[in-house]
């Protein structure tokens, strides 16, 4: 979920000089408080206001095209799911008026879009994440390919057009000594940057942390190899 | 001059007044909000994928995830790529419902034919990993090759798929949804987006994707159209007016064999009964006066039958009245046109001519009329 949130504050990140890249530019546009002045803006979200209303219903989809005929039903023998789309596309037109803010949720068939697909697939528990975890072998700072998995879920969790802050912060176990473990941690952060640029992830501003052996997810005595504390964390606002 | 310079500041839209991409890029977010709001009174998609994104991401307002759904939904439904990526990951993360992989990959699907790197590169992903559709090595691979040259990782992703467990002999396509959009081009101009899947498969023959536009009088033939494409969706410009059904085929290239998905209607006008029951193409000598008067008599009885008819005159003299289908699967279809016609038999033709679900008939002379 994108919730606008702070970073938290028990990131008491250790920024190794250059390593760590804290792109924060100048014009914050995704924190800038609303306009005053600019009518409807200030409106909660549960409220329409008369141009945001009339523009929506006039932009809101007639079935699933502008064909000269009002093409686009779908044939039964089709997926549900496309059935879902059009209802999707039906539920914008009956909301615009009254701009349901949170009811995003089509009426009908959630069930049969839902169920009606493949055997094979298996759903992804994607909702509502906001953060997530790279796994590391010990001493290492590559990306092992069962890993990149989680790296693809992030392809599937940002949208284009969205300039997000990423922090990534990475963390070593206590096996070994605390400066090396320090570049570890760095080094996997980074390595995880260039896993998401490589997949276009549009990651405008970017916090690579190094946490070394401090704020470790699991509290560990010195010298335990843990695989919970050999991680890269990746949240975002 | 001040009259002519006054009408250019009424006028709005000339180069005095600051577009809405401008005034977006300057931070100036009310303004924009303000252009595209009146914009999208208007129906126009990017208009529209702009308000998405300033309620997405909270620009000169309150984020808003649902609103914004919408907003990328109407422009996607009009066929704009980046609003069709984004309703996809919306849907795929589950950001204003219940997460629905099954429907993003449709989404991804025509954002990708549509150009979309990185819907191409998560539909790969998806195919490779079996998520919302039937694990596909060789979809995988042909979405992560699309995707290649814009995403990095995609090529190394692509490395790592492994090839289908238990692919199907011939399995058939499976039809997931026909779209039409306006193109704004050409006036008329109208885009078919199709999506269709399938389990993996033996031998990598490519997909055949069949547009058919329907006659609107007794009097004419059918337009049919194909394409042959190794992706699981396409976005074809549709040739003109008119009505359109669809499918999608496999077709063996060592011949002999296909696997046709159901039609469907691509146009919502169209009904079941109207969806094709086989291609007949009527043949006969362009001289021969009596078989073309035949063939304008057999087409609208044949068309009541659900056939699509196209009459072919042909330099060639044609000798006899035969019918032929170029694929044993056709013999039904060829045999049920051979029934209402008299005196012709069915007759396996070797060519390679003749495509799937096609049967022709050559008409040497007028016959009997038949009586219904």
């Amino acid at each position: 979920m994108f919730i606008a949130r702070a970073v938290p504050a028990i990131i008491a990140a250790l920024f190794l000089g250059t390593a760590a890249i804290a792109q924060e530019t100048g014009s914050d546009d995704a924190q800038t408080p609303p306009e005053a002045g600019s009518g409807d803006t200030q409106s909660g979200q549960d409220q329409p206001t008369a141009d945001q209303g009339s523009a929506e219903q006039s932009q809101a989809p007639e079935g699933q095209s502008a064909g000269d005929d009002g093409s686009g039903q779908q044939d039964q023998s089709t997926d549900a799911q496309t059935a879902q789309d059009v209802e999707d596309a039906q539920a914008t037109e009956q909301q615009t008026a009254q701009d349901d803010a949170e009811d995003g949720q089509a009426t009908g068939s959630e069930a049969a879009a839902g169920s009606e697909g493949e055997g094979e697939q298996e759903q992804q528990t994607a909702e509502a994440e906001d953060s997530l975890k790279i796994y590391f072998a010990s001493g290492a700072a590559a990306i092992d390919p069962a890993q990149s998995a989680t790296l693809d879920q992030a392809a599937r969790l940002f949208r284009e057009g969205q300039p997000y802050v990423m922090i990534l912060s990475g963390v070593a176990d206590t096996v070994g000594s605390a400066d090396l473990n320090l570049d570890l941690s760095v080094a996997r952060a980074q390595s995880v940057a260039d896993g998401l640029k490589s997949r276009g992830i549009p990651v405008d501003r970017l916090q690579v942390i190094g946490r070394g052996n401090t704020d470790l997810p699991v509290n560990t005595g010195p010298d335990v190899a843990e695989p919970e504390n050999r991680v890269v964390l990746i949240t975002w606002r | 001059m001040i009259r002519v310079v006054l009408a250019l500041l009424l006028l709005g839209g000339g180069a005095a007044a600051q577009t809405a991409e401008e005034a977006f890029s300057e931070g100036d977010y009310g303004t924009a909000r303000e252009i595209w709001l009146d914009r999208a009174t208007g129906g126009d998609p990017d208009a529209a994928f702009g308000l998405g994104v300033l309620n997405d991401l909270g620009l000169g307002g309150t984020r808003d995830p649902a609103r914004a759904f919408r907003y990328y939904l109407s422009a996607a439904d009009a066929g704009h790529a980046e609003a069709q990526f984004n309703v996809a990951v919306m849907i795929d993360a589950g950001t204003v419902r219940d997460p629905d992989p099954v429907a993003a990959a449709v989404w991804y699907a025509r954002a990708a034919a549509n150009g979309v790197p990185r819907a191409a590169y998560n539909l790969g992903v998806l195919y490779k990993e079996g998520i919302g559709v039937p694990p596909n090595a060789a979809l995988a691979r042909h979405w992560l090759g699309a995707a290649a040259e814009t995403v990095p990782a995609a090529a190394e992703t692509l490395e790592t798929v492994s090839e289908s467990a238990d692919p199907a002999d011939m399995p058939a396509p499976r039809l997931q949804g026909g779209f039409v959009v306006a193109t704004g081009e050409g006036g008329d101009g109208r885009r078919a987006e199709l999506v269709w899947t399938s389990a993996p498969a033996a031998e990598p023959d490519p997909f055949s994707v069949e547009l058919i536009r329907l006659p609107e009088s007794e009097g004419e033939g059918g337009e049919i159209r194909r394409q042959e494409t190794a992706a699981s969706a396409l976005a074809v410009g549709l040739p003109g007016p008119g009505r359109y059904v669809w499918r999608v085929l496999r077709v063996a290239t060592n011949g002999g064999r296909y696997a046709a998905s159901d039609w469907s209607a691509l146009s919502a006008s169209v009904e079941d009964a109207e969806l094709p029951a086989g291609l007949v193409t009527l043949a006969f000598s362009r001289e021969d006066a009596d078989a073309r008067r035949l063939a304008e008599a057999l087409r609208p009885m044949l068309s009541r039958n659900r056939y699509v008819v196209s009459l072919s005159p042909e330099d060639a003299p044609v000798e006899t009245s035969e019918v032929s289908y170029g694929f044993p699967a056709d013999a039904e279809i060829a045999e049920g046109v051979a029934s209402v016609l008299p005196a012709v038999s069915a007759v396996e033709a070797g060519g390679a001519d003749l495509g799937p679900g096609e049967v022709r008939v050559t008409l040497a002379g007028g016959l009997a009329a038949p009586t219904d």
